[in-house]
């Protein structure tokens, strides 16, 4: 990636934990869609074969012998982002999630307005439901209102961009993981924040890690984490 | 309960909470560490504040007294982090270890790519310049010192 560096300053950053049956799909959508754009593996400790696969197809990756979870991936990515000088990094799921052609859309958005953040949002085309999940949304969104008086239609989205504005701190302090929380902290703390519509596909293998027990710590860690702890910082 | 034990769990309880939003200000602790204390700090004040609360609860499950309610109340508290604090502490030192059985595998991966092979020919050629560098060094170290060279210094030869 060193040698010959793609014509625009973004890191499409792709925190990989056992993904080895959508790696593929995901660099080859990445490569149709966005050849302009870097991207970076980074392999958190996989147990199964996805390291073998990025190592055999020659993907860009980075291997973390342990595994972190998906903040400290992410934050590995990240620092990379940043020490080779990229001007924008995107957040983007191994598991074949996210859609690359939608991050063009980010960029451009993220540089007209002068954005630090750009989320791909999946409520502003598509209607907002009443699905467990929908309702757990609404609830993080209305905690980032009251906090930051700011309205955020998709804040559990993962596909975000982030400019290097607020780069730095995402790549190394503490408390800033990749999370709605950290939307709201960055908001708080001065940032611009954007929406673009996205598509997103249905997950194709494996079960979310969100199950009913996790989500309801997840959104009680979230809520608490917006409205209590990000008060006293 | 006593006033001067109201007062003095709620103002520990304050302490607690200005002290976590210093080092959170800091970014010296995590945030997922903080909820437990600010939850404890926010029961405690709440007891202290109504005791009407602990004195139902001291009711219902038999206790003699509501300050032995409090007390027993912080002391689960106390257990459950305890108890939880044992199983990160567990999961870090996996980490560090594999960390570093990790980092001596690839030192000695490294030490292997280093080894090359070298023409032997070639290997001569350095070593008799060595040879030369060694020997007028000596001669020069002979002369200031009036010293004997060490015999057999100068054969040595490093080849990987």
């Amino acid at each position: 990636m060193e040698g010959n560096r793609a014509a625009e300053p973004l890191l499409i950053i792709i925190p990989a934990y056992n993904e080895e049956n959508t790696i593929c799909s995901v660099v080859e959508d990445i490569r149709l869609h966005c050849p302009q754009f870097d991207y970076l593996i980074v392999n958190d400790g996989s147990t199964d074969r996805t390291l073998e696969i990025c190592m055999e197809h020659g993907f860009h990756v980075m291997n973390l012998p342990v595994n972190l979870g998906l903040a400290g991936a992410f934050q590995a990515g990240m620092r990379y982002a940043f020490r080779k000088g990229y001007q924008y990094a995107v957040q983007f799921d191994g598991d074949g999630q996210h859609l690359a052609e939608y991050v063009p859309a980010m960029l451009d958005c993220a540089r007209q307005n002068r954005y630090d953040i750009v989320i791909g949002s999946r409520y502003i085309q598509g209607e907002k439901g009443f699905s467990l999940r929908e309702i757990g949304s609404r609830l993080i969104g209305f905690c980032i209102l009251i906090t930051t008086g700011k309205r955020i239609k998709d804040p559990t989205s993962g596909m975000r961009m982030y400019s290097v504005s607020v780069m730095k701190k995402l790549a190394m302090q503490m408390n800033y993981d990749p999370e709605p929380d950290t939307v709201a902290a960055l908001l708080r703390g001065g940032a611009s924040c954007g929406e673009v519509p996205v598509r997103m596909n249905e997950r194709l293998y494996g079960a979310s890690y969100l199950t009913a027990a996790n989500s309801m710590k997840y959104m009680f860690y979230m809520c608490t984490s917006i409205l209590v702890v990000h008060w006293l910082r | 309960m006593s006033a001067l034990l109201r007062i003095i769990l709620i103002s520990a309880s304050a302490v607690t909470c200005v002290y976590i939003s210093r080092k959170l200000k800091k970014a010296q602790v995590d945030t997922h560490d903080t909820i437990f204390w600010i939850l404890f700090s926010a029961v405690l004040i709440l007891v202290s504040v109504f005791p009407r609360i602990a004195d139902r609860l001291a009711q219902t499950l038999g206790i003699y007294s509501t300050e032995n309610t409090v007390f027993l109340i912080i002391i689960f508290a106390l257990l459950l982090r305890v108890f939880l604090l044992t199983i990160r502490s567990s999961q870090i030192e996996h980490r560090v270890r594999v960390l570093v059985e990790e980092l001596a595998i690839r030192e000695k991966e490294q030490q292997a790519k280093k080894k090359r092979w070298v023409k032997p020919e070639m290997t001569v050629c350095e070593t008799r310049r060595k040879e030369a560098d060694g020997s007028e060094r000596e001669k020069r170290a002979q002369a200031k010192t009036g010293a004997k060279p060490a015999p057999g210094l100068t054969d040595v030869s490093w080849r990987d």
